[in-house]
């Protein structure tokens, strides 16, 4: 049997929960017993917002939409100060940005707000620092390459979540500590006699 | 133009390698999802937050988990009384592990419904978690939204909605499997040199050769333990790279364990290598090691073959002729 959109369902066996049981501590699913909490909020009931596509049509001396020339303009964009129309306008962070400076930022990595993953260079330098080091040898690779990863990466966008940057600081002072050993070794092998 | 974004962290957690984690900013939930190069983010806004579901499951898993533990404890007593210290402490260790998993195992699920789709939130997946993270996010969407009245609930769904996205379990990946195939494989391999060893046969260059096929065979499981999620590789195959990943902890372990115990038994007099390779617990350990290899490899090549099989031929064509 397909489920209807509009039910909340129990999400051990998939059978709706009745409204009367919505937003009701200690209720239980109808048919499997599993005790469930379904919270339901005003969004729930409400439809969905129409687009608003009634925007006015220019008439004759009123300012323009630089992406529509025949659309009124009725913000300018917070960043680049462009005119927008109702369609071009994007409310973003309490402000009215226009989609080209929004996609720009966000192509740049710099909209922590849009940006749907990052890439955590902190952790591929202590991976790189550590785990080879078990190994002994591949350090003469892995430890000039992991301080690499620390400069090439030192300022690249890192997790939106707050995060220090105490992981760059012991994998290069882990890959300076194996180059130093492995210097040590070659120097030893050489003035041995 | 860089803009940072307070986030404060919700209740809750998941896995091991990837994890999963809630964070909350002023006016969403930021599900993040974190492997150990990357974070993979979700947003929900409270705005468009629709409902919320919570439902407690069974814990099948908690008993058994328990029942291990106490298990172990008491043999690793015992073991402790004959003086066998290092086999106590082992089981002593195994008796955590099982601890932890039943302490850990999930006991409840979560959804989130938006107006476009319906999401589980991972790390929502034990009760006492799951309610205080529900309750933060009950109070903030409510903030933004206001709470439903009793009138609008007792009209029950809205009839006449838009066209919506039907709930559906997220799609699944197809995967070749590439690093299942070669883990497999190469465990074979281990598994043979293993057998070279016990017969007799043990060198340094074989022992090295071991040592890198089965860092190899660690690396590909732990690569193919990340991949497989949410891939349309079968359970069984999924669940043979845990229980091979659980046998080579296991398996360093007890190497760990049993030099130790003849280095212990035969400390100074343990000058040549035969009188080593020649002790009875070495033997024994090696042929666990050896029959574990070829088992977990041997089965993970033939549930390999038969999903290869089952993916390349389509399912017979059911055309309703039957009655
Ligand atoms: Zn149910
Ligand atoms: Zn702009
Ligand atoms: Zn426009």
């Amino acid at each position: 049997m397909p489920l209807a959109p509009e039910h909340l369902a129990c999400s051990r066996c998939n059978t709706p929960i009745p409204p009367a049981d919505w937003n009701r501590e200690h209720a239980f699913c109808p048919s499997c017993r599993a005790p469930v909490l379904a919270l339901v909020f005003p969004a729930f009931f409400s439809k969905r917002g129409t687009a608003t596509s009634g925007t006015p049509v220019l008439e004759a001396g009123e300012a323009s939409c630089f992406y529509h020339p025949l659309k009124r303009a009725v913000v300018p964009c917070d960043r680049c100060g462009r005119f927008l129309c109702a369609l071009c306008q994007v409310e973003f962070l309490g402000q009215n940005w226009c989609p080209r400076c929004i996609q720009a930022s966000s192509e740049k990595g710099q909209l922590a707000q849009l940006d749907p993953s990052r890439k955590l260079y902190d952790n591929l330098a202590l991976i790189l620092a550590t785990f080879p080091a078990l190994l002994v040898w591949p350090t003469i690779i892995t430890a000039p390459l992991t301080l690499y990863v620390v400069v090439r990466y030192w300022r690249a966008p890192s997790s939106i979540l707050p995060r220090t940057k105490i992981r760059f600081y012991i994998a290069a002072l882990l890959a300076t500590i194996e180059i130093g050993a492995w210097i040590w070794l070659v120097l030893f092998l050489i003035y041995r006699r | 133009m860089t803009t940072k974004l307070q986030y404060s962290r919700m209740p809750g957690r998941s896995g091991l390698v990837v994890r999963d984690f809630l964070w909350m900013s002023a006016d969403h939930l930021l599900s993040v999802r974190r492997n150990p190069f990357s974070e993979s983010y979700r947003r929900f806004y409270f705005a468009d937050t629709q409902a919320i579901v919570v439902t407690e499951l069974p814990n099948s898993l908690a008993p058994t988990g328990l029942t291990a533990a106490v298990l172990f404890i008491v043999t690793a007593a015992a073991l402790m009384y004959t003086w066998h210290p290092v086999w106590a402490s082992l089981c002593a260790l195994l008796s955590l592990v099982s601890f932890f998993v039943s302490w850990r195992s999930a006991d409840c699920a979560c959804y989130l419904q938006t107006s476009v789709s319906t999401e589980m939130l991972p790390s929502l997946r034990r009760r006492v978690d799951a309610a205080k993270a529900t309750a933060l996010l009950k109070a903030e969407i409510e903030r933004t939204q206001g709470s439903v009245s009793a009138e609008v609930l007792e009209m029950g769904p809205p009839v006449a909605r838009t066209a919506r996205l039907a709930t559906s379990k997220p799609a699944l990946r197809h995967s070749s499997g590439q690093m299942h195939w070669m883990a497999f494989a190469l465990m074979i391999v281990r598994g043979s040199i293993s057998a070279i060893s016990l017969k007799g046969a043990a060198s340094i260059p074989l022992g090295i050769a071991a040592t890198i096929v089965g860092t190899a065979i660690l690396l590909l499981l732990i690569l193919a333990a990340i991949q497989q999620r949410n891939s349309d590789l079968p359970v069984g195959v999924r669940r043979l790279v845990y229980v091979t990943l659980a046998f080579y902890i296991a398996s360093g372990l007890a190497s760990f364990a049993v030099s130790i115990y003849i280095a212990l038994q035969l400390g100074p007099r343990a000058t040549s290598q035969a009188m080593i390779m020649e002790n009875p617990m070495l033997k024994a350990y090696g042929l666990v090691d050896l029959i574990g290899f070829l088992v977990l490899g041997c089965t993970g090549l033939i549930l390999m073959w038969r999903h290869q099989r089952s993916v390349r031929t389509p399912p017979p064509l059911d055309l309703g002729n039957g009655g």
